[in-house]
C-alpha cells in the first residue's frame, strides 16, 4: 500500500459535547509511515492517550478523520479490522492479562478473531519467541515481573498479526530493568519485523530511541522531528512541562561552555567519546 | 513520630509460592528524615510501606510508630492513619467521590476541622500538585487523564497534612515538570515543617537528588543501607541486586575509566557539569583529554 499507514486529518475530540470549551484534541494532523518508530511526549492532559485511542477506533473523532491503511475508523464495518491492525498496550501490567496461563493469554486475541486452532498454536509459539518469553509459556502470569507481563501483553497483540503497536506509557510502572526489557523488545520488533511502533512516554531517554518524536501540548502537535532536533529545543520543551534527557542536558551545558561536544548528544557513550577521544 | 521496624515478616496468603514478601526487616526511621527505598520488582517495597500505617499487619515482628505497636489489636489505627499519609502505587484506586474537590476534601473532613479550613487545605493541595482548583475542581476524577488522576490522589493525602508522608512510586505517569515540582514541594514541606518522608521509587535520578538515606531491598530483605551517595558509589553491588545507577553516575564511571578524574559519587547534571568544567579548565585535564 502506498501512503502512510495511519493518517489523522484535522482531528478534534471533545469528550463532553455539553462542554465545547474542553477540547482534548484540537485539529491534529499527523501521519505515521509503515515501519516507523514514533515517540509521543507531552505534559499530563496534553492529549496523548486521547490520540492513541483514535488510532484503533477506541475513540472516534468529533471532527476530522482517522484512516488506518486507508480504512476510515468511523466506518462501523472497519472497526474490527482496524483493531486487529493496531494493537494497544497500556500502563498497568496487572490489568492486561486475562488468562491464568501465559500461552492461553496470548491465544485470547486470535481466538476472538476466529482463527483456526492449529494456526493459533503456531502463532502463539511465534509471538512468545518474538518477545523472548517462550520458556514462560506454561507459567501463571501473576507470578511474572512487570516487564515480563508487558512482554506477554505485546505477544498477545503480535498473535493477531498487527501492522502497528501503540504503547500508552507501557513502561511507566516498571523498574529500570523492566523498562529496558520492553524497550528492547519493541526496538527489535520494529527493526527486525518492520512493525510500526507508536510509543507514548514521559521518559525522554526512551523517546531518544525513536525515529521521530512528536510533542503534544494542549491537544495539538506543536513540534516534531528527530530526537536530536527536538531535544536541542530544551527551553521550549521546559515551557511545556517537559525536559531533555539528563545526558543531553549535561551536553548542552558543556557545549555552551565551549567544550568540543554536540549539544544534541543522546548517549553516555557519545559524551565520553567527545570528552576523551580514544585515538 | 519515629518509626521502628523489628524482624518484620509477612507472606501473602493464597499464593502458590510460599516465599515470603518480607523475610525479616529491621529498620529505624527518625523524625524529619527523607529516606528512599529502592529494589527490583517484587522485592517487597510496597508490602513494607503498607505496614507503616497498618494497612497490612505483620505475621511476625513489630512495627512501632511513635511507640504504638501496630500489630496490637487495641492500637488506634485511625489516629495512626491521620499522622502517616500513604500514597499508593496505583493512586487512582484511591479516588471515589463525584468531583475532584469532594475527593480531596474527604480526608481532612474526617479530621473534624472547620469546613473553611478544609476548603483552604483542598485549594492549597490542588495548587501544590499543579491543578487549577477552578478548572479541575468541579470535574469528575474519572474524566481526567492518567497523570491528572494521580495528582488528585496525591492532593488528597497532602490535604491531610500528615507528619509522615509515605510515597509509593508517586511520580509514575507524571510529566517531567510535575515530577520535579511536586517532589520539590514535598522536600520544602519537610524543610519547613520537619515532616518525615519515605519515598519508594524506581527513578534513580530522583532518589539521588532528594533522599539522605537509601534502603535497598531484595527478596524481602534489606541488602544495603546507608547515606544515598555512598550507596550509589557501590554500582557493582546495585547491579548485582538488579538495579541501575543514574545515567550521570554511569557517565562519571565511564569518564574515570578513560582517565578523567570525575568524582565517583556525582549524581546530578549540575554536579557533573561542575566537575567536568573544573577538570577541563585545569591544564592537566585538557592536556590529558587531547593527548
Ligand atoms: N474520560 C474522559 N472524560 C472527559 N475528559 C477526559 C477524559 N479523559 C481525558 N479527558 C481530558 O482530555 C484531555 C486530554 O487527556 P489525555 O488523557 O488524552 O491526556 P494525556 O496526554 O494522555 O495525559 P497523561 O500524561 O496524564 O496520561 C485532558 O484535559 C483530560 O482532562
Ligand atoms: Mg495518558
Amino acid at each position: 500500500m502506498d501512503g502512510p499507514l495511519i493518517r489523522l486529518e484535522q482531528v478534534t475530540h471533545r469528550y463532553d459535547p455539553g462542554r465545547p470549551d474542553q477540547v482534548a484534541l484540537d485539529g491534529v494532523d499527523l501521519e505515521v509511515a509503515a515501519g516507523e518508530f514514533v515517540a509521543v511526549v507531552g505534559a499530563n492532559g496534553s492529549g496523548k492517550s486521547t490520540l492513541a485511542k483514535h488510532l484503533n477506533a477506541l475513540l472516534l473523532p468529533t471532527e476530522g478523520a482517522v484512516r488506518v491503511a486507508g480504512l476510515d475508523t468511523r466506518d462501523p464495518g472497519a472497526a474490527w479490522e482496524v483493531r486487529r491492525m493496531v494493537g494497544m498496550v497500556f500502563q498497568n501490567p496487572d490489568n492486561q492479562i486475562v488468562a491464568t496461563v501465559v500461552e492461553e493469554d496470548v491465544a485470547f486475541g486470535p481466538e476472538n478473531l476466529g482463527v483456526e486452532p492449529s494456526t493459533i498454536r503456531a502463532r502463539v509459539k511465534e509471538a512468545l519467541a518474538m518477545v523472548r518469553m517462550s520458556e514462560f509459556r506454561a507459567r501463571a502470569p501473576h507470578l511474572l515481573s512487570g516487564g515480563q507481563k508487558q512482554r506477554v501483553a505485546i505477544a498477545g497483540i503480535l498473535a493477531m498479526r498487527p501492522r502497528c503497536l501503540v504503547l500508552d506509557e507501557a513502561t511507566s510502572m516498571l523498574d529500570p530493568s523492566g523498562r529496558d526489557e520492553v524497550l528492547n523488545t519493541i526496538r527489535r520488533l520494529n527493526k527486525d519485523e518492520g512493525l510500526t511502533v507508536v510509543h507514548i512516554t514521559h521518559f525522554m531517554e526512551e523517546a531518544g530511541a525513536a525515529d521521530r518524536v512528536v510533542v503534544m501540548d494542549r491537544g495539538r502537535v506543536v513540534l516534531q522531528g528527530s530526537p536530536r532536533t527536538v531535544f536541542t529545543q530544551a527551553r521550549r520543551l521546559e515551557r511545556m512541562g517537559l525536559e531533555v534527557p539528563p545526558i543531553t542536558a549535561l551536553a548542552g551545558i558543556l557545549a555552551a561552555a565551549g567544550l568540543p561536544i554536540s549539544a544534541a548528544s543522546l548517549s553516555v557513550e557519545e559524551v565520553v567519546d567527545a570528552l576523551c577521544p580514544s585515538s | 513520630m519515629p518509626i521502628l521496624i523489628e524482624k518484620l515478616e509477612y507472606a501473602y496468603s493464597g499464593g502458590a509460592e510460599s516465599t515470603p514478601a518480607l523475610a525479616g526487616i529491621d529498620l529505624a526511621i527518625g523524625d524529619g528524615e527523607f529516606v528512599g527505598i529502592i529494589g527490583p520488582t517484587g522485592s517487597g517495597k510496597s508490602t513494607l510501606v503498607q505496614h507503616l500505617n497498618g494497612l497490612l499487619r505483620p505475621d511476625r515482628g513489630r512495627v512501632l510508630v511513635d511507640g504504638v505497636d501496630l500489630a496490637d489489636r487495641h492500637a488506634d489505627l485511625r489516629a495512626i492513619r491521620q499522622k502517616v499519609g500513604l500514597v499508593f502505587q496505583y493512586p487512582e484506586h484511591q479516588l471515589f467521590e463525584e468531583t475532584v474537590l469532594e475527593d480531596v476534601a474527604f480526608g481532612p473532613r474526617n479530621l473534624a476541622i472547620p469546613p473553611d479550613i478544609v476548603q483552604e487545605r483542598v485549594v492549597r493541595a490542588l495548587i501544590t500538585v499543579g491543578l487549577d482548583p477552578a478548572e479541575i475542581g468541579p470535574r469528575s476524577p474519572f474524566a481526567l487523564s492518567g497523570g491528572q488522576m494521580r495528582r488528585v490522589a496525591l492532593a488528597g493525602v497532602l490535604a491531610m497534612e500528615p507528619q509522615v508522608l509515605v510515597l509509593d512510586e508517586p511520580a509514575a505517569g507524571l510529566d517531567p515538570r510535575g515530577r520535579r515540582d511536586i517532589l520539590g514541594h514535598i522536600q520544602r514541606l519537610r524543610a519547613e515543617r520537619g515532616i518525615t518522608v519515605v519515598l519508594v521509587s524506581h527513578n534513580m535520578e530522583e532518589v539521588a537528588r532528594l533522599t539522605d538515606r537509601l534502603v535497598v531491598l531484595n527478596a524481602g530483605r534489606v541488602v544495603l543501607e546507608g547515606p544515598t551517595r555512598e550507596v550509589f558509589g557501590q554500582s557493582d553491588l546495585l547491579r548485582q541486586n538488579g538495579l541501575g545507577v543514574p545515567s550521570i553516575t554511569r557517565l562519571a564511571a565511564e569518564l574515570r575509566r578513560r582517565g578523567m578524574k570525575v568524582p565517583a559519587d556525582v549524581v546530578t547534571v549540575e554536579e557533573a557539569a561542575g566537575a567536568i568544567l573544573r577538570l577541563w579548565s585545569s591544564p592537566s585535564g585538557q592536556a590529558r583529554a587531547h593527548a
